[in-house]
């Protein structure tokens, strides 16, 4: 479609991009994370701009979960994708997938941007023994991320039914009349959406 | 942990048990995960890498208009709206969407779900739209809900007032603005209870 996006706040006066087309977007669905990494180190905006779309909520995320304040978290974003932007030639994709490596490079920069806090490091509440411990608020944190990502690859009409049963609360019959389709068709996109997340996130289904 | 919907209304038994066990640990990866966060309107925008990766990635403070210019401005925008934001319940319940933006409630309607499909522009500049909203408070007789798009979150230019009933509740509606003058998928639901006609309670917002 041919509608550009607003300019964020967060851009210097007159940093206003071309309009951007979803259709393009849509075309880089195939294209590999490593492969637009490549293609970012390459100065590619159309691949800088498909990594955002793919990844600007899981990495929110994640920033969000590690430092408990949006505003810390949307300044770990954009220093994320300003490190992608700066870096992204290091990636070497012998070494691993593109997903691993844009997590390490998140996961730096929310660190950063945690240690640049202001607060006075003061007392926290100490954690009941049942809490999880580092290894396990770590783990769910990438569990998080794949995930999220991995909602952002399916296509919209089987994100929509999964996004309106798991987080959304509804029932099939309820999504069904929410979105005026037999629920036949509900079961359908339900299935596929699974089955197609599952073969994304295979990994982690190991 | 929420536990999310119940895997065996979602699956069904006409899978194989090998399928069924994929698909379980998929259900389960999403029910761990939990909803992906919501995008601020400044966020969902992409940012243009050349200009503002070296430069200040600072936050702009927001310019102060001239409360002259500001309210023209305003009034302008809720003539037009008035004027081309007409919404009709239609048993047309299909669109050619090219965008869906899911909507969930506010603290004043947590229930609340709903989404938005914009159809394509027209040759006269018109953007059909599709509303759906369910769980949405029936409201006393002189009370209405209003579409509006919004600005820095904030709800600016009104495109469409409707009612709810029981169940689901579907309206068409257009609007003729620049959308580039609004936050990406920034449409939100706002409640207008008898004699209170402010844009001020939202009911609904994007996820």
């Amino acid at each position: 479609m041919g509608l550009s996006y607003a300019v964020p706040a967060a851009m210097p006066h007159g940093a206003r991009r071309e309009p951007s087309s979803d259709d393009a977007l849509e075309i880089e669905r195939d294209v590999s994370d490593g492969e637009l990494i490549r293609r970012v180190a390459r100065k590619d905006s159309k691949a800088f701009e498909a990594l955002y779309r793919r990844y600007a909520r899981p990495v929110f995320g994640l920033a969000l979960r590690r430092l408990g304040d949006r505003m810390k978290a949307e300044d770990a974003v954009q220093e994320t994708f300003a490190a992608i932007w700066r870096s992204a030639r290091t990636y070497a994709p012998d070494r691993g997938a593109g997903a691993p490596w844009l997590y390490a490079v998140a996961r730096n920069a929310i660190v950063d941007r945690g240690r640049t806090r202001s607060d006075p490091p003061g007392e926290g509440p100490e954690l009941p023994a049942d809490e999880p411990g580092p290894d396990e608020r770590a783990e769910a944190s990438y569990v998080s991320w794949r995930v999220h990502r991995a909602l952002e690859g399916l296509p919209h009409n089987e994100r929509n039914v999964i996004e309106l049963a798991y987080y959304g609360g509804l029932s099939q019959s309820e999504v069904a009349d929410f979105l005026s389709i037999p629920l036949g068709t509900v079961k359908t996109r339900t299935r596929a959406g699974l089955g197609r997340l599952a073969d994304l996130l295979e990994g982690e289904l190991r | 942990m929420n536990r999310g919907p119940d895997f065996e209304e979602l699956v069904g038994k006409e899978v194989s048990a090998e399928e069924r066990e994929r698909l379980r640990a998929a259900h389960e990866l999403l029910v761990q995960a939990g909803p992906p966060p919501e995008l601020s309107p400044g966020m969902e925008a992409v940012p243009w890498p050349e200009e503002a990766l070296p430069a200040t990635w600072r936050r702009r403070r927001p310019t102060q208009r001239r409360p002259l210019v500001r309210a023209v401005a305003l009034a302008s925008a809720a003539l037009v709206g008035f004027l081309i934001g007409h919404s009709t319940t239609s048993p047309t319940t299909s669109i050619e969407a090219q965008r869906t933006v899911n909507l969930h409630g506010t603290k004043l309607d947590r229930d609340a779900i709903g989404s938005l499909e914009l159809g394509k522009k027209d040759s006269n500049g018109n953007w059909p739209m599709l509303l759906r909203v369910t769980r949405l408070k029936q409201l006393p007789e002189g009370g209405y809900y209003d579409l509006y798009l919004t600005r820095h979150g904030k709800p600016i230019a009104k495109c469409g007032v409707f009612n709810v009933g029981r169940g689901v509740t579907v309206v068409r509606l257009s609007a003729s603005y620049d959308l580039n003058h609004f936050d990406r998928n920034g449409w939100v639901v706002t409640r207008q209870l008898p004699g209170h006609h402010k844009p001020t309670d939202i009911v609904l917002k994007p996820v």
